[in-house]
């Protein structure tokens, strides 16, 4: 008995090193890239035999400067954010306190979108950004990132919304507020934390989009994402600025997530899960 | 107002509505004209009818790319929810240094794909990547993991479970946590074994967090793209193609919108189909 719970035991810690391990394999090996000289790569886990500061640098003021790729992704993501949220409020509130035939079906619609495979409107919403003059901006990738977001944030806003009881809405018509007064004074600052939420979730998805961000924009508008394929050309693949610039990008991703923490199940499963 | 009939409430729906119209009705019928077309930039429009959908049915690329994406998503998705559940079972109990074991599990969860796909193909490099420094350290030859035909595949879907399994495993944990701790209680008084209690126990219980988990998984799964497209372009060849980047590549790099379109559609055929029958296998739970 004793030799099977320590053989369990054993089993366990086994497993745990391995997961770990994996696990970060391969951000260990980006921080080493990171700090690797000319002429030394990085092989195995040994530290490179010339450490080095010149590839942060480089990325954080020098020739192969960050920002203005992230700034690109940040204002993106907040377009998309923010657009999302204005369309989606008003219809998520609505779903959550009246019930007919019409909401239902719209609502229920917002799952099969979130199905269509982005690759598949790929087309189409060129075309269409192609039209409007909006390929190569900033804006037109938001549009598009709306394909991403907007069944995301239906679901989530209207489960805040289902959280909120209407008893202080009730009171506040009894006492003579008006439909107008009762939304702008009660019912939007009380979905507030929701509101928050979903806008960061908006911008998560936004921030790490590929696909759309690949064929609308160009070299000014270039968001993270795809600024990684600049450094991978035909002659050479600039590793040690990958690294630096894959670390920094996971600035934001860390305090999203952090902020996130409690909510990540509920944004995760379209608010299946509470 | 707060629950009554008001035309207030239908016209809340009106830019939702307007939105859904422009980035998801127009662009479908779009795709769908499309379809129709034999459409290149250069060469013109021609109207063709089904003729594309006859050629794409006996067309050998595509439908063993069809093939191969749905290899794609039952490995990745079933190797998702394997490894999401080990990590629950792991940890889902508090005891000391969970906590920092749970942080360290999810951490792959924080890099972008494109820095996930970037950092796996440093690894896989065949000079100084580590994968190949072990294997050198085992006296095994090096190996061209993501230019050769045999292993170009299996290397992306390395990649994809282990970007992803943070997503499943937030999932699966969560579930477990949830779960009554009596029934556990009283299969160890009548001598249950840790795998009874497991088989018997703790799956059937858990079963509707992870059917949530496939689907959802399922359908991100099979939209797959970003990771085939930065590591292997869909190649060598077209070794590693799966449906998203066939048709990237069909509309994108060689401007057949015709072709891509068709594509398109039948893809999202395939993608209702796909639904349907995971709906039919879960049927008992109606929220989904």
């Amino acid at each position: 008995m004793v030799v099977k719970t320590l053989l369990k035991k054993w089993f366990a810690f086994l497993v745990i090193t391995i997961a770990v391990l994996w696990t970060l394999l391969p951000l260990i090996d980006l921080v080493l890239m990171s700090f690797a000289g000319l002429g030394s790569l990085p092989t195995g886990l040994r530290l490179p035999k010339r450490l080095t500061m010149n590839n942060w640098r480089n990325v954080l003021f020098g020739d192969r400067i960050i920002w203005p790729f992230m700034l690109n992704s940040l204002i993106v993501g907040c377009y998309t954010s923010a657009i999302t949220l204005i369309v989606a409020m008003p219809a998520a509130y609505s779903f959550s306190r009246h019930r007919s035939r019409l909401h239902n079906s719209v609502f229920r619609s917002m799952l099969i979108l979130r199905i269509i495979p982005q690759v598949a409107l790929a087309i189409p919403i060129f075309f269409l950004l192609n039209t409007y003059r909006l390929l190569d901006t900033r804006i037109g990738l938001s549009f598009a990132h709306l394909i991403i977001t907007i069944p995301l944030a239906v679901w989530l806003m209207k489960g805040y919304y289902d959280l909120l009881s209407t008893e202080i809405e009730e009171s506040a018509i009894i006492d003579g507020a008006n439909w107008f007064q009762v939304l702008w004074r009660i019912s939007i600052p009380l979905s507030a934390p929701g509101v928050a939420v979903t806008f960061m979730f908006c911008f998560l998805f936004s921030y790490i989009e590929y696909l759309y961000a690949l064929i609308i924009t160009r070299q000014s508008t270039f968001t993270l994402p795809i600024m990684f394929g600049t450094y991978m050309t035909h002659h050479e693949t600039h590793w040690r600025l990958i690294a630096c610039s894959s670390l920094i990008s996971m600035i934001p991703m860390v305090i999203l997530f952090g902020l996130l923490q409690k909510h990540l199940i509920r944004g995760f499963t379209l608010g299946a899960f509470k | 107002m707060v629950t009554g009939k008001k035309p207030i409430f239908t016209i809340m729906l009106i830019p939702l509505v307007v939105v859904v119209a422009i980035i998801f009705i127009y662009p479908l019928f779009r795709v769908l004209y499309l379809s129709f077309f034999d459409y290149h930039p250069v060469f013109g429009k021609e109207f063709v009818g089904l003729q594309t959908y006859r050629e794409l049915m006996v067309d050998k690329l595509f439908l063993t790319t069809i093939l191969r994406t749905f290899t794609y998503v039952i490995v990745v998705v079933l190797s998702n929810l394997v490894i999401g559940m080990v990590y629950s079972l792991l940890t889902y109990r508090s005891r000391k240094g969970v906590k920092v074991l749970r942080l360290i599990l999810i951490v792959p969860i924080l890099l972008i794909p494109a820095v996930t796909a970037s950092s796996w193909m440093l690894l896989y490099n065949e000079q100084f990547g580590l994968i190949n420094h072990i294997l050198g350290a085992l006296g095994l030859p090096a190996i061209m993991w993501l230019s050769s035909s045999r292993t170009a595949f299996p290397a992306v879907m390395v990649t994809d479970i282990w970007g992803w399994i943070p997503f499943v495993y937030l999932i699966l944990l969560a579930g477990m946590q949830s779960i009554p701790t009596e029934p556990f209680e009283a299969a160890e008084l009548d001598g249950a074994s840790s795998t009874q209690k497991f088989i018997y126990l703790m799956l059937p219980m858990m079963k509707p967090v992870i059917a949530t988990a496939m689907i959802i998984k399922t359908l991100d799964t099979y939209k797959t793209f970003t990771f085939v497209w930065i590591m292997t372009k869909g190649g060598p060849g077209h070794s590693s193609q799966v449906l998203g980047t066939l048709i990237f590549n069909k509309a994108f790099s060689s401007f057949q919108y015709g072709l891509g379109s068709t594509m398109s559609i039948i893809m999202l055929l395939i993608g209702f189909l796909l639904i349907f029958l995971i709906f039919l296998i879960f049927r008992e739970r109606n929220r989904w």
